[in-house]
């Protein structure tokens, strides 16, 4: 079985990956914006506001 | 994950039930009724916690906790148990799960971490497929296809997440725009205070150098937000209620300007050409629904974004669709575009000269304010206040309350009454004075400026990374989406070619996302690219939606849930095409299990002669009653059946259950291995027409087969091969000596007439015979490969029989 510790990976999953790994070759983005939206995405469902107040700054 | 057993307790129409699938597939069958799907829903009710069957449409008023139980059962009373096998577990797992506490399934806690993603994954739903389902795959709409298959994916959190990006984007660049207001309006401020038309930097260093040249003060090289007065002395007193003279007499000369008959008529002009024009379009209601149709259509075009969902009522459309549907509604709607176009030309004018008196109001109220002008304060507020409240918003705009205002207020006096006080009042003040203040108010309006173009930049850069990461996320979609239905496309063209090779065999598909919608195509025999249901047939269909929902699941359940259920899936699929299917289900998915209900009898047999179930795996139900539940045929092997008949002494049903049961696998064996049977008109073969027929076939193949081994110079095969032909030899000899099966004259029926002693080599005899055409591994019966027209090889579904005839 793959994975066993952890459940298995659903297609959004794997598209947020993918979003996060693109964003890291991006001069917009700094590691700890990409940090905190990955944290974001895997703790729960972010609301619009969770996200914004990522990308202000205003939770780093 | 397989299921190794699984118990039922008081559930749906079942009391008590018990099976053993022992991980292999397995196979329940009987009519309508019998309780199959009461076993597929306690399967799904103890993996997931629900019953699909009683969720969505249709199912108002059905609820488990009441329905769920067996109907003389409390919930209390409903269990359902398991022992399942984990693929990196050696020891099976036990799970059971109660309708008292249906959230929870029971097992070993410290197996969590193996139990949690199974059953996550089953709760995805995707290791279930029903005869609804294939439909929704195969006939439905693109939209319809696209949320069964989303709902599969679990897709619909993929939209979610687009919506959630969508809207912080939006919200931002909301954001973004007000500030942009601000800092545009902080402009024209700046503007006013230099009086220049344009904002530039150059102008407002010139102004601030002109006005420091006065004070006596140096050039500024370069412009600032703050200390622009720096250097400079201050030019006698200045005092908190200091006015600035010229600056509010040009802003009261500008608004009366502005207010002057000939620009007030202008103004008055505007107004009464939207009011016409308003009444005109109200006086006819057909212009009026269609101005309110075209500009919401206008509306939402500008609103329609990346998933094509409409953005009034969120109706998944294929964006390109909905986009040409608005652009050729727009187009129908063109009487009323003139008109609509003008209103909004006249709104935009109006509000445009009602802004300009608005910054030089502002100017002269500050003036009144300082000056404590309590008759006129108070009437400039409310002018201002009127003014801003005829809002930009086409909802809130009032012609007629703008028009009152100015006439009512009689502005035009009252801002000579306040240029007369503010000329009586004002003191005394030098040049030097008024430079000084000219450079305080700019410094405190481009403080302000400076303040918004931060928060504009700042806004600006939020939106953008906003725009980046749905950008970003929607390539990221796209392309892993892309993927997965590409890779999808090819199992699903690859499954299907093989249940239809023989009339399809270039067979091709388009799987293809499109906005919020899924787009299917097929061929049709090389005639083009057609939706599935427009020239195919229903079986083929079903076809399709059996290897669909096979590719879909084997890609997402892989490595957690092995087992398959497929409950009651084939309905429109003809006897030839379901043989396949059993091949497919056989020889494409070893590693699966597959929990197989049907009330189809010939579709069990095939299952059981193809070698996908055992004896061991098949559960007939029958005779349902509320009070039992089914009652349970487990015996299904023929040979287990006559056996029990001849220990009780009862030759007679065990010659019956020979006779009946060799021409049904002799009848198989000659359409497997395409025997040439005698045409009978009446057709009314019998076991004399099929044994001598199929033993043909097979000795022919087997000939075949040698030869070829020979031509490639393969003695071990060849060596194999007459092994095989030897015990086939002996075992047909054994067959002709006992004289029963090929002479038609000594016919079965005078089997009847036999002791169990003389009965009971007649039965080894049959077995043996019927186990040269079936494959000692996987117990499906052989079958002649071909590759169009040229034979190719002797198979059983498993592989392990693999007689090759093509020659070297």
């Amino acid at each position: 079985m793959k994975g066993e510790t952890e459940l298995p990976h659903t297609i959004l999953d794997k598209i947020i990956q993918d979003t996060l790994s693109q964003l890291k070759e991006n001069t917009d983005f700094d590691s700890k914006t990409i940090l905190e939206l990955e944290k974001s995405f895997k703790k729960d469902k972010p609301t619009p506001q969770d996200i914004i107040n990522i990308l202000k700054g205003d939770t780093l | 994950m397989k299921l190794l057993e699984l118990e039922i307790q008081n559930f749906r129409g079942i009391k008590e039930l018990k099976i053993y699938p022992q991980g292999k597939n397995f196979l329940v069958w009987g009519p309508n009724g019998s309780g199959k799907s009461a076993i597929v829903d306690a399967l799904d009710f103890l993996l997931t916690g629900n019953i699909s069957r009683m969720r969505g449409k249709g199912t108002k008023g059905i609820t488990p906790k009441e329905h769920a139980p067996h109907v003389d059962s409390t919930v209390d009373e409903v269990e359902v148990k398991a022992l399942i096998k984990l693929q990196n577990l050696k020891k099976p797992v036990e799970i059971k799960r109660s309708l008292k506490n249906a959230a929870k399934g029971v097992y070993d806690p410290s197996l969590a971490e193996y139990m949690e993603p199974v059953l996550e994954l089953a709760t995805r739903g995707q290791h279930v497929l029903t005869r609804r389902e294939i439909l929704n795959y195969i006939t439905a709409d693109s939209s319809t296809r696209a949320r069964q298959i989303e709902k599969l994916l679990k897709l619909e959190e993929v939209e979610n997440t687009r919506k959630t990006l969508n809207k912080t984007r939006n919200q931002l660049k909301n954001e973004y725009e007000t500030a942009k207001d601000n800092l545009n309006t902080s402009q024209e401020s700046v503007k006013n205070i230099i009086r220049m038309d344009n904002f530039t930097e150059d102008d407002i260093l010139d102004f601030i150098n002109e006005n420091r040249k006065l004070l006596k003060g140096d050039k500024l090289e370069f412009l600032r937000s703050t200390g622009i007065k720096e250097g400079l002395e201050t030019p006698g007193t200045i005092t908190d209620n200091f006015i600035n003279f010229d600056r509010v007499e040009k802003n009261i000369l500008n608004l009366q300007d502005k207010l002057s008959t000939k620009q007030r008529d202008h103004f008055y002009d505007l107004i009464k050409k939207l009011e016409e024009l308003n009444e005109k379009i109200a006086s006819n209601s057909k212009l009026n629904n269609t101005i309110d149709c075209l500009r919401l259509t206008k509306l939402g075009l500008n609103l329609l974004d990346e998933s094509g969902d409409c953005p009034l009522c969120s109706t998944t459309w294929t964006r390109d669709e909905l986009e040409e549907k608005l652009n050729n509604r727009i187009k129908r709607l063109h009487y009323a575009k003139e008109d609509l176009e003008k209103q909004d030309e006249l709104k935009e004018e109006i509000l445009k000269i009602r802004d300009n008196i608005l910054i030089s109001l502002e100017e002269v109220k500050s003036a009144a304010d300082t000056l404590e002008l309590k008759n006129l304060s108070p009437k400039l507020n409310s002018l201002q206040l009127d003014l801003k409240r005829v809002s930009t918003g086409d909802a809130d705009f009032n012609p007629d309350e703008l028009k009152k205002i100015f006439k009512s207020q009689d502005i035009f006096n009252l801002l000579g009454d306040l240029l007369k006080i503010v000329r009586a009042n004002a003191p005394d003040v030098t040049l030097e004075q008024l430079a000084w203040d000219n450079l305080t108010r700019l410094e405190e309006i481009l403080n302000n400026y400076y303040k918004f173009k931060t928060i504009c930049d700042s806004s600006f850069k939020s939106y953008n990374k906003a725009q980046i990461l749905l950008d970003t996320f929607l390539k990221s979609r796209d392309s892993i989406i892309g993927d997965l239905f590409s890779q999808i496309e090819e199992r699903f063209m690859e499954l299907y070619r093989e249940l239809h090779g023989s009339d399809e065999s270039a067979f091709k598909a388009q799987l293809k996302p499109q906005g919020g919608g899924v787009e299917f195509y097929v061929d049709f025999h090389g005639r083009g690219i057609h939706p599935p249901h427009a020239l195919h047939s229903e079986g083929h269909q079903d076809s399709m939606g059996i290897c669909l929902y096979l590719a879909l699941a084997e890609r997402l359940t892989e490595g957690y849930i092995d087992l398959i259920i497929l409950d009651d899936v084939m309905m429109s699929v003809d006897a030839p095409h379901r043989r396949e299917i059993c091949r497919l289900l056989a020889s494409f998915f070893k590693g699966r299990q597959f929990f197989i209900t049907t009330h189809d009898q010939t579709w069990a047999r095939q299952l059981k002669q193809e070698g996908v179930v055992s004896s061991s795996g098949m559960m007939e139900l029958y005779n349902w009653s509320i009070e039992n539940g089914p009652y349970i045929n487990t015996t299904q092997d023929m040979w287990e059946k006559i056996e029990e008949d001849l220990s009780k002494n009862d030759v007679n049903s065990a010659a019956f259950k020979l006779r009946r049961g060799s021409e049904e696998f002799f009848r198989t064996t000659c359409n497997l291995l395409e025997s040439k049977v005698t045409f009978k008109e009446d057709q009314r073969w019998g076991l004399g027409d099929f044994l001598p027929a199929t033993l043909s076939s097979y000795n022919e193949l087997l000939k075949k087969a040698k030869i070829a081994a020979d031509s490639w110079k393969n003695q071990d095969e060849l060596m194999r091969l007459k092994g095989i032909e030897d015990n086939a030899k002996d075992v047909f000899r054994r067959s002709q000596a006992e004289n029963w099966a090929v002479n038609i004259n000594v016919h079965y029926n005078k089997w009847a007439d036999f002791s169990v002693e003389d009965f009971r080599p007649v039965v080894k005899a049959f077995y043996d015979l019927f186990c040269v055409f079936k494959c000692d591994n996987c117990g499906g019966i052989l079958h002649l490969s071909k590759n169009k027209m040229n034979l190719e090889a002797v198979r059983c579904n498993c592989g392990a029989v693999n007689w090759n005839l093509v020659k070297k």
